[in-house]
């Protein structure tokens, strides 16, 4: 195992079971591998369908691939025995913020997790404090999960996460059902989660712009890794990710299009701020 | 004569309740026919409320809705045959198919406005090749498709009642970029093909700035502005301060103007962007 | 409208009956209803009315609350009174007509059993007004352990309650939304014989069903993620503790039952 892997996915395959037992359905991820590595924000990137969701249920040991191996912290997630420790290390926030809230309230629902590891009373109560107050959600403590707007529902089931103490988050498109506002909330959390407690995120997105504010940003298409780089070297392979049914940022677009009427900007483009500052630059050249 | 008259409307949700809340606050609005108009405005600012009135699902505390010319509250039963007319596909429609085939769930509507077999299997299938469903799938369940299918049957279940005005809420929220360019094309389809208006309720401005001929902004209850999408998009500062966003292209180029560039206003999309920049560049290489 | 029903509705409150113990209101609730049914005169059960109202004005809940409860079964109270008074043949005739007829003992038996409904009505809300359902469930869970020697999981009990509770007011915004969406379709929920009106439930029903299956899957992965394995193992951020005030609280019960006993032993019953 590699010092600084959180998430060692080696060559792993796999497939549902048919209706019929025994049988397999056509496989969902093929030959992937990837090293998540400890502390760092990685986008994963695909078209719905593309196998992003199941990577998910392969990396919490809730499901095992047909092949290869998945290492969590060095733990094999096909080891019955390790299944709980790996889930404790490895959250999982999901897209749909209403079904993954458990209790009548606020609070007793991030202190579900914890209460789950069998954690003391007090040292519970502290976490959930704590982890409250890392998303912002503190004063909403004694609510009705109902009441909240979608951003705030994710971000106390980001806290339900944080609260169980875990090394790594992984996000799938915890962003897709909110509104702007809620999806500035839920980014704004997550980059702060990374960059203040270090903790390892995994943000599995169709929005570009999320992916984007990556370290890196893997793209999967057909249950296979097709890209995996900085965004700067991901969002350069234009055809590839077209082809993949992916779209690049407005910008990129924008920087293209100039090149093409032989406008040279210089740099890798992926932002507003990005453009604005290579097309002064490139004016002020010019001069 | 508009299409759509909305006279003082207010809608209070809850009231003699310690909960009620003014949704809508002595709205004024009028819609003209064809094309497509966007509406925007961020979680709360009314949009949704106004929609429903349209419809008459729900009546106004005071005020008036006037669609043709005719008050859609003048009589139960005009109220009931305004659905066919204003056909409103809400979110995530999808959730909604409940019949045991396609094509059943399809004639739904057409159903209850007592058409003829020989109508409602004339409507079915028009509205099914609108959105791209092929009739070979008429006899599938809905419930064995793929999620952008079932979103496609659900809006030929509101197109198949041929409403003189359709209302979409959020028709592309969760779909991946591909998704989304599908059912964008789709919808402009529509609008060329039966000539008919369609009202967008959108937070995507993307979205807006890539179909919309027209954008109605909402904010607290009321109208604060309208206009064609050149002009709203050129007023990016008031669209920040009601919490929305301009696409990218029209915010790049704000910002250069704001900088002190000489550019044309009321830029929004790529190609335009980049003739502009590359006009500028021209210009102020002579100089 | 579907959206005024209130399931165990909770008002939030730091009166002395808020801070009892759960399993304290839960036992004690208990026992008052039987309190309440061992009552056989009007000096007894006025001890009671007494007592209930004095619960109420200690739990600091407006009593337009509490009548608010009471406006449900109003039809109730009313209803068994005007059968006990026309049923009720024992005492001086009132008012005749023919075989009908009123007379002193049922009119006093029909007081009687819609103050002894009001009495129970109050205290049984009283449990529900004062304690948040996650602490109800808590205590009831607590108070079930024995069950556990009969292999009944008190836990899992529990938490289908809880379950149950935090997605009633979803599954009630769900059910206004699918409802919505089929009227904008035409469909007609609100005229037709009883079969047409059954018949327009299926749009409703189904995909209410339909999506209650996907979030009930969901919830379990979400519940598995999050290392659920049942209640073996498992601790409690809230601590449940006996105070002073449950201590008083069971000894102000007893007496009322010493006073109920006494007072029925005293004076003649109405029964």
């Amino acid at each position: 195992m590699k010092a600084d892997s959180m998430i060692e996915i080696q060559n792993i395959s796999y497939a549902y079971e048919g209706e019929e037992e025994g049988v397999k359905l056509a496989p969902v991820i093929r030959d992937f591998s990837l090293d998540i590595k400890r502390g760092e924000f990685l986008a994963i990137l695909g078209h719905n369908g593309s196998g992003k969701s199941t990577l998910t249920r392969l990396c919490n040991a809730m499901a095992v691939p047909d092949s290869g191996k998945v290492f969590v912290e060095g733990m094999d997630t096909a080891d019955p025995a390790l299944e709980y420790d790996i889930r404790e290390k490895v959250g999982v926030v999901m897209q749909n913020p209403d079904n993954q809230i458990v209790a009548t309230i606020v609070e007793e629902d991030v202190a579900f997790g914890p209460e789950n590891l069998g954690v003391e009373p007090a040292e519970i109560r502290r976490r959930v404090d704590d982890a409250l107050k890392r998303v912002g959600m503190y004063e909403y403590r004694s609510q009705e999960p109902h009441k909240l707007s979608g951003g705030q529902k994710q971000r106390v089931a980001i806290a339900g996460v944080i609260a169980m103490r875990t090394d790594c988050i992984i996000l799938d498109e915890p962003t897709a059902m909110l509104d702007p506002q809620g999806r500035q909330e839920v980014m704004k959390t997550i980059k702060e989660l990374n960059r203040d407690m270090g903790i390892t995120v995994v943000l599995i997105t169709h929005y570009m712009d999320e992916a984007v504010q990556a370290d890196r940003v893997a793209v999967m298409d057909e249950g296979r890794l097709v890209l995996l780089g900085t965004p700067q070297e991901v969002f350069s392979h234009r055809q590839e990710l077209y082809r993949c049914g992916l779209d690049i940022p407005q910008s990129a677009k924008l920087t293209d299009r100039l090149r093409q009427m032989g406008i040279p900007l210089s740099g890798s483009i992926l932002t507003p701020a990005d453009f604005i500052s290579a097309f002064r630059a490139y004016e002020e050249g010019r001069r | 004569m508009s299409l759509v008259e909305v006279k003082d409307l207010v809608y209070i949700y809850g009231q003699n309740t310690p909960f009620c809340t003014t949704a809508l606050d002595h709205m004024f609005l009028q819609i003209e026919k064809g094309g497509i108009k966007a509406v925007i405005g961020h979680t709360g600012s009314g949009k949704s409320t106004l929609i429903q009135h349209l419809n008459a699902l729900l009546q106004p505390t005071s005020g008036q809705v006037l669609f043709d010319g005719q008050d859609v509250n003048a009589s139960k039963e005009i109220s009931y045959r305004i659905r066919f007319r204003v056909g409103l596909c809400f979110q995530y429609p999808e959730y909604q198919l409940f019949e045991s085939t396609v094509y059943k769930d399809i004639a739904f509507g057409p159903t209850n406005m007592g058409l003829s077999e020989a109508e409602i299997d004339a409507a079915v299938r028009k509205a099914a090749a609108y959105v791209g469903i092929s009739p070979d799938l008429f006899e599938q369940s809905p419930f064995d498709l793929s999620g952008g299918q079932k979103r496609r049957i659900a809006i030929a279940g509101v197109m198949a009642m041929e409403p003189d005005l359709l209302i979409l809420d959020e028709p592309t929220a969760g779909l991946d970029p591909r998704g989304r360019a599908q059912i964008l094309q789709m919808i402009r389809d529509y609008k060329d093909k039966s000539g008919k208006t369609v009202l967008l309720v959108s937070h995507s401005m993307d979205d807006v700035a890539e179909t919309a001929d027209e954008v109605i902004v909402v904010s607290e209850g009321k109208i604060a502005m309208q206009g064609s999408v050149r002009d709203i998009f050129s007023r990016s500062e008031e669209l920040m301060h009601m919490g929305l966003t301009v696409p990218e292209c029209a915010r790049i180029m704000n910002d250069l103007r704001e900088a002190g560039y000489c550019l044309p206003a009321g830029i929004f999309t790529v190609e335009e962007a980049a003739a502009a920049l590359r006009d500028y560049l021209r210009g102020g290489g002579a100089v | 409208m579907i959206k005024d029903i209130t399931i165990g509705q909770y008002f939030p409150g730091k009166s002395f009956i808020h801070r009892l113990d759960a399993r304290t209101k839960l036992i004690l609730v208990l026992a008052l209803l039987v309190i309440i049914f061992l009552c056989q005169n009007f000096f007894s059960l006025a001890l009671i009315f007494v007592f209930s109202l004095f619960c109420v004005l200690l739990s600091r809940i407006p009593l337009k609350t509490m009548m608010k409860g009471l406006k449900a079964i109003v039809f109730v109270v009313i209803l068994t009174a005007i059968l006990q008074i026309f049923y009720n043949e024992s005492g001086d005739i009132l008012w005749q007509w023919r075989a009908v007829k009123i007379t002193t003992g049922g009119v006093s038996m029909a007081i009687f059993i819609a103050v002894r409904i009001v009495c129970l009505i109050f205290i049984s809300s009283l449990l529900t007004y004062t304690t948040s359902p996650t602490l109800l469930t808590d205590g009831i869970e607590r108070l079930l352990k024995p069950l556990r020697l009969i292999h009944i999981e008190p836990h899992t009990l529990a938490m289908m309650m809880t379950i149950a509770l935090r997605f009633i007011p979803t599954l009630i915004e769900e059910v206004d939304h699918i409802m919505s969406a089929q009227k904008a379709r035409g469909a007609d929920m609100e005229t037709g014989n009883v079969i047409k009106r059954a018949k327009a439930l299926i749009p409703i029903l189904i995909p209410l069903f339909v999506n209650s299956f996907r979030r009930a899957y969901d919830l379990a992965y979400a519940m598995e993620c999050r290392c659920y394995r049942g209640g073996d193992g498992r601790t409690r951020m809230r601590v449940m503790k006996f105070s002073w005030r449950d201590g008083v609280a069971f000894v102000i019960s007893a007496a009322l039952l010493a006073g109920v006993i006494l007072l029925n032993h005293f004076f003649e019953a109405v029964l």
